[in-house]
């Protein structure tokens, strides 16, 4: 009932879930809960050659569900704005300082992180502890990944 | 029927509801400032010839031609450009690569409201894509998510309407996309305004 509940919540949240949450954790490098501290754009290249600006997003960690343990954790976000030139990004919302989430991330070989398959992973979560748009919530993420023991 | 495989993720981002507007499109903020947009077609792919790719693509773009607002996309021919930037050329490009459930993904850029640059990535690492109106068998018609990204292009977010091409999730197979629905032509029409055309000038007498 719980995997069914987390299914359910994430297409209501992210508008996409053909990756239930779990299986989401369980590719993940880290889950985390944390919130936007600060964004800086900058331009960037990736590994096709695309020139894009993409934010990084220093998120302080407020409890890590999957990986080792850290205070905060730099995350590449694409779109942003430098100069007063925006790239938005149709499967990347930003997020933003003071923004809190849960997020599941991959490493890069630069030692920061991204969404680990993009937008659908970083949930937005409000003051209640709930993902946005959605009666799911923290403690529900964080009981299933622990009875699954994704760690 | 509109199930759980997505196109996109974020027009929310910085997408902007309307609030006590019973429309349930979203704007995502600037707009072109020319009634047209010229696009190019990287067409190889995995799945379908380069011809039929392209004119599928073409297809999807022209679902906005439905629209009657005052835009129109306009195809300015092949490309063998395989990166996405911000270097005023509009592409449309397929992928070999799995963007998680993302189907496919729209970059604009803008500056000073204005769109300046727009480019959509077909994952096709991730997906099997088909063209036309049968023999698609659990992947999607380009047509269809052609429609959706160009939305995107055009300035929209998401729609929170399930018939709505701008909705953002969409089922296997799915053919709706390609017509639009109300809601999406509400959403071209609030960023490009119908205008009447110019009165006959009256009242002048033209001296030979």
């Amino acid at each position: 009932m719980c995997t069914a509940l987390l299914a359910v919540a994430s297409v209501g949240r992210a508008q996409v879930a053909s990756i239930p949450l779990l299986a989401r954790a369980r590719s993940a490098d880290r889950v985390v809960v944390g919130r936007a501290a600060s964004t800086a754009p900058v331009w960037q290249v990736n590994e096709h050659g695309d020139r894009l600006i993409v934010s990084i997003v220093r998120v302080a960690i407020e409890e890590t569900l999957k990986g080792p343990a850290a205070t905060t954790i730099d995350v590449e976000i694409e779109g942003g704005t430098i100069d007063g030139l925006t790239l938005h990004v149709s499967d990347q919302a930003p997020f933003s300082p003071g923004e809190r989430g849960v997020l599941y991330l991959r490493g890069t070989p630069r030692g920061t992180f991204v969404p680990h398959l993009r937008g659908e992973s970083v949930l937005k979560v409000d003051a209640s502890n709930r993902v946005e748009g959605t009666a799911l919530t923290v403690a529900d993420i964080r009981r299933e990944m622990a009875a699954a023991n994704v760690r | 029927m509109k199930t759980l495989f997505a196109i996109s993720v974020a027009g929310l981002a910085g997408a902007i509801l309307l609030g006590a507007d019973p429309s349930a499109y979203s704007l995502s903020g600037p707009a072109w400032p020319v009634p047209q947009m010229t696009y190019l077609v990287n067409a190889a792919n995995l799945d379908l010839s380069g011809l039929a790719a392209e004119t599928a693509v073409r297809a999807g773009a022209d679902t906005w031609l439905q629209q009657t607002a005052a835009f129109r996309f306009v195809y300015g021919g092949p490309s063998s450009q395989t990166t996405n930037t911000f270097d005023n050329v509009n592409l449309v490009l397929f992928r070999n690569e799995s963007s998680g459930s993302a189907i496919a993904t729209t970059y604009w850029w803008s500056s000073g409201g204005k769109i300046v640059d727009a480019d959509v990535v077909f994952w096709d690492g991730g997906f099997t894509f088909f063209a036309g109106t049968s023999g698609c068998s659990g992947g999607f018609y380009i047509e269809d998510i052609a429609a959706h990204e160009f939305g995107h292009a055009l300035g929209l977010g998401h729609s929170t309407l399930a018939q709505a091409t701008m909705y953002p999730s969409t089922s296997a197979c799915n053919v709706q996309n390609r017509s639009l629905d109300a809601d999406d032509i509400a959403g071209a029409r609030a960023l490009y305004p119908l205008t009447l055309p110019p009165l006959a000038p009256t009242g002048f007498r033209i001296v030979p």
